[in-house]
């Protein structure tokens, strides 16, 4: 079984490529736009040395798990509700769809006109991009079960809490580790979103910073900090995934 | 033979089903005998699966009765378990979980749990085979698995919708043998749900025929081919394809 492996290696390749690409582009002097990528890696050495990168990265990560973790939790509950109850479906399904689809930094003001400039507007911002793709992967799922096994629990007795327990959540199971996994990367947008608009605190703030002084080596290096970021959080949505779905 | 066993299992009386304007099920009346082997056969979309449903109490009848053990169906009970024709097994829990979940849901503590669908596993054959998931199982040992969930609840009756419609010709006649032989140690009352004559006259004591829409009893045909038939070379005998001959005259009418 070599595939995995390969794959893993070309992954690997494909990046090593793309950064020697980068490299030789910031050499060649371009634009001043685009630095080489190994004064780029100086840069981030330097700013996680003296503390800036990591307090931005504490602030914003705060703010990301008190955002995240309400929204995965009441993203869950929800769908499973509108996705057993078809009044609640009825009543929320409008709301989800338009919040869902709707540019959501556009509320981001009204968060600043509800919490004042705080790092709460951020932790607002981060619930309510991720929550939305939650509750409906989350309803998908559940809509999704099968009828027989359905049929099948009532044959042996099973009433709606057991149906509940015992066939809808397992069954949405997998639809719901992938609404977590998408919410995580949205949580990741919400947050530099948040911090950009309220430019205090944080990862985002630091991208404003450096973006109006023109230090355009800083400002990579926090981009590749936010990128690696993104990464942390799929990348443990992922491994949470594998361990509730290990039947898939 | 010691106590006499209740005679019937279960009662039909008058019972129809409409779903919107299709008339499913009109003023069907059975009977099926305690420890007998009833086939049920008829064309597609006779209402033969609502029929089965509405004894497992899946079904709510629009008029009539049903009884099974002497009790009136008002929604599932505990006389009843199913075996389905697409397995609804539970693709997230192990063949030895799956034969445990009707036990689960009728209460019955962890460990006697584990042992008795530890026992119906190796009834059926999968001995071994308990901690596959369905996904790893072909589609003749997953019906395994439901016929050995359906089997672990000690039900009195056991209803089969369409069991072998999902399996291959080879796997499906050993299965069938298989089948008789549980059939005739665990002495319950049998009704198989069937599109194919030749497994109704094979296994059943009786075929009834459904008539399509509205479905209701056409016709019953005894089979009094002698026991045990499975191991035995009966499908090749002239009395065989007389009964199959017979059953698909009546149904030929009914196309």
């Amino acid at each position: 079984m070599p595939h995995s492996s390969d794959l893993g290696r070309t992954g690997l390749a494909a990046v090593l490529g793309l950064l020697a690409a980068w490299e030789i582009v910031g050499r060649l002097d371009v634009s001043m736009f685009v630095p080489p990528v190994s004064e780029v890696a100086v840069a981030w050495w330097r700013l996680l040395g003296d503390g800036t990168l990591s307090r931005a990265a504490a602030s914003s990560l705060v703010s990301l798990v008190k955002g995240f973790v309400p929204a995965a939790v009441l993203g869950v509950v929800v769908g499973l509700g509108m996705g057993r109850f078809r009044t609640v479906r009825y009543v929320l399904d409008g709301w989800v769809n338009a919040l869902m689809s709707a540019p959501l930094s556009a509320l981001v003001p009204v968060l600043i006109a509800l919490f004042g400039i705080r790092d709460t507007v951020v932790a607002a911002t981060v619930f309510l991009f991720s929550f939305f793709v939650i509750v409906v992967n989350t309803l998908t799922g559940v809509r999704g079960t099968d009828r027989a096994l359905v049929e099948m629990a009532r044959v042996f007795g099973a009433g709606e809490a057991a149906l509940f327990r015992r066939i809808y959540l397992p069954a949405a199971l997998p639809a719901i580790m992938l609404g977590v996994r998408l919410g995580a990367v949205q949580a990741v947008k919400g947050m530099v979103v948040g911090e950009m608009l309220i430019s205090l605190v944080g990862l985002g703030e630091r991208l404003i910073y450096y973006g109006n002084t023109f230090l355009i080596t800083e400002l990579y290096a926090v981009i590749v900090s936010v990128l690696l970021l993104a990464l942390l959080a799929s990348q443990l949505a992922q491994a949470a995934d594998r361990a509730l779905v290990r039947w898939k | 033979m010691t106590a006499a066993p209740a005679p019937v299992a279960i009662i039909v009386e008058g019972v129809s089903k409409a779903f919107g304007a299709v008339q499913a099920l009109l003023d069907v009346h059975l009977r099926v005998g305690a420890g007998e082997f009833l086939g049920l056969i008829g064309p597609s979309g006779c209402g033969k699966t609502t029929l089965l449903k509405t004894i497992a109490g899946l079904v709510r009848a629009d008029a009539g009765r049903v009884t099974v053990g002497g009790r009136a169906v008002a929604g599932p009970g505990r006389e009843c378990s199913v075996v389905f024709q697409d397995f609804a097994l539970l693709p997230w829990a192990t063949a030895q979980k799956n034969v445990e979940f009707g036990l689960l849901l009728r209460g019955a503590p962890g460990a006697e749990r584990a042992a008795t669908a530890r026992r119906a596993i190796a009834k059926v054959g999968l001995a071994g085979f308990e901690d596959a998931y369905p996904s790893q199982l072909s589609g003749g040992m997953q019906q395994r698995v439901g016929l050995a969930r359906a089997l672990a609840v000690n039900p009195q009756v056991l209803l089969l919708d369409e069991p072998f419609a999902s399996i291959d010709e080879q796997t499906r006649r050993l299965f069938q043998d298989d089948l008789l032989r549980l059939w005739s140690e665990e002495r319950k009352t049998v009704l198989l749900v069937t599109h194919s004559m030749e497994e109704a006259v094979y296994l059943a004591d009786r075929v009834v025929v459904l008539s399509p829409r509205p479905g209701r009893v056409h016709a019953v045909l005894d089979v009094p081919l002698s026991r045990p038939r499975e191991s035995s070379d009966v499908r090749a005998t002239a009395e065989f394809a007389g009964l199959v001959d017979g059953l698909w005259k009546i149904l030929r009418k009914l196309q």
